[in-house]
Parts: C-alpha cells; structure tokens; sequence
C-alpha cells in the first residue's frame, strides 16, 4: 500500500515530503473530519490512516492525476477525497506533520516501543535522485507483505519522512557508525518545495482519503 | 558515508514490527553491494547499490538503502530523524 501510493505519486509528478501512519482516536477522528469538512461518513475512532504531505509544482492538477491513479489501482472512488476550499491548511499541516508537541496525530509505536520493533530505513540520495525511491519503496513493502505471508511478524511503515539532512546532522546521525563501518568518512545539497496534503485512510473496508491543500506555503 | 548520506534528499521511514530490525536487515542484504549480488540477488542493495567504480563519485560504493545495525539504535535513530532534526 504505502510504495505503491508513493510510487503513484512520483509517476504523477509529486513528492512525498512527509507520511504518518496512525490509528485515529475518537477525538482525533472528529477533529480530522472537521478540518476536512466531512460530515456523516466521516473519520471514524479506529480507522487506520496512511497520512502524506506531498509537494510539486502544479499541484493541483499532479493531485488530481494521482487520486485517478489511486482509483484506477483499485481504491474505492468515494474513499479518495479532497479538502474543501478554505480548509485550515496551517492546522491540518501542524496537527499531522507538525513536531510532536504540537501534532495532533501520535504514531502507533513511537519511541515507546520496545527496541527491537523499531526501526530506520534510508532511501539514499542517489538512489533518490536516480528516481528509484518509489521502486524501493514498493519492493520494500512487497518484501515485508511477503515475510509477513511465509509466517515471519508483520511488520508496517509508521513515518516517512523526505529530508536533506546537513553535514553535521549526518554526523550526528551515523556517530555511532564511526570507526565501525570501514566506509563512514568525513558534504551537502538542499531543495526547496510548495507544500500540499494527501491523506490516505484504509482500513476497515480499504477506505482511502486524500486531501489536498494546493499550492504556496 | 557522510557525504553519501548528506549529497540530496533522502528518504527516511520508521518500521514497527516483531523482530523489525532484522527483518529489516534481511530486506535490505549485504553491506557489500558485489556479494549482495552473488549471495542475495533479491535484496535491495544488489537491485539498488552501485558497486564502487562504476562511473559512482569518488568510486565508492554505494548501497541504496540504509538500515539500523543494532536493535538498541533502531528508536534513536528514528526519533533523530523525525523529531529532533528540524522540519
């Protein structure tokens, strides 16, 4: 599911910036279908949501491309839905993908979890700038559908996130790297997008929500 | 590694499960992109890694994917990218 939305919208144009996979509370159900103007039918206590923040220009139009690719790969049509003119953009963004003080949505296992159910997978640069992150993607989530199906734990994708991490980020990141991995040496490149939301929510019955929240900051 | 990690965007992901870190590991295969293409050809790194001296910057290796080694990094360095890195 999640590869194949993210590879979706790279045919479409788009970027993934951020995704949140989160179970809604009943408060956090209600709150999400007042943003999104959404009235009985609506986000439900227990739904399962796939959250993404997309960017690209043109966004509207790539948006729409992607909802019909959704829809065409098998989603149902009144699961794919958009924002409403005039949504709060600022609070929607800052509820989903905002830093955890001031988000709304908690991620399932989150720092809570025991150590060894987390943990972090990189698409590296290059192969992101070679275009393959959304082919990884699906080959990652394919390969862990598959170890879940032979019987090994179900695993899923919680958080997502596209950054341009600095040099002393990446530092930081890999210290404990250092002076074990015979590759770690001791550079950097940033980019710059307009914002837009895609919400995605599954489960029960694959239901699938998108919300889109245009272009500019 | 640092200048492989810091030259664009990449893309980070948090994975929860039973047993994630190796399950992730196992997804992701070898460190050495030429034995991961002898030894586990289905993997990531042998679909995805450009062994050194292919035409790559620098003539190093690189793999594609990044996982955490160890089962105690696995929360660290998730809430590193995704709560204390600046959005």
């Amino acid at each position: 599911m999640f590869g194949r939305v993210w590879a979706s919208a790279e045919a479409s144009g788009l970027r993934v910036l951020t995704a949140r996979s989160a179970i809604l509370s009943d408060e956090d159900a209600i709150w999400a279908s007042e943003c999104l103007a959404l009235r009985d039918g609506g986000l439900k206590g227990g739904n399962k949501i796939l959250v993404l923040q997309l960017m690209g220009e043109d966004s509207d139009s790539k948006l729409a491309t992607l909802v019909g690719h959704l829809i065409e790969q098998g989603m149902p049509r009144g699961a794919v839905l958009t924002a409403p003119p005039g949504a709060p953009t600022k609070d929607i963004t800052e509820g989903f993908f905002g830093p955890p003080a001031s988000r709304r949505l908690s991620t399932k296992c989150f720092s809570s979890a025991p150590s060894n159910s987390t943990t972090c997978f990189l698409v590296l640069p290059h192969a992101v700038l070679s275009g393959h992150a959304g082919a990884i993607l699906s080959d990652f989530s394919y390969s862990l559908d598959s170890a879940a199906a032979a019987g090994a734990p179900p695993l899923e994708v919680t958080s997502c996130r596209l950054l341009d991490l600095s040099r002393g980020q990446t530092e930081e990141f890999l210290e404990v790297y250092k002076g074990v991995v015979p590759e770690y040496s001791v550079s950097c490149v940033t980019s710059s997008f307009s914002p837009l939301l895609l919400l995605t929510l599954t489960h029960p019955l694959y239901h699938t929500l998108c919300v889109g929240l245009g272009h500019g900051k | 590694m640092v200048n492989e990690y810091s030259s664009g965007p990449l893309v980070a992901l948090e994975v929860c499960g039973e047993d994630a870190v190796a399950q992730v590991r196992a997804v992701c295969g070898p460190r050495d992109v030429d034995v991961a293409r002898r030894v586990r050809e289905q993997t990531l790194r042998a679909k995805y890694g450009v062994p050194a001296g292919l035409g790559n910057p620098g003539g190093r290796a690189q793999l594609g994917v990044h996982c955490t080694d160890l089962l105690e990094d696995g929360p660290l360095e998730c809430e590193y990218l995704f709560s204390l890195v600046e959005r």
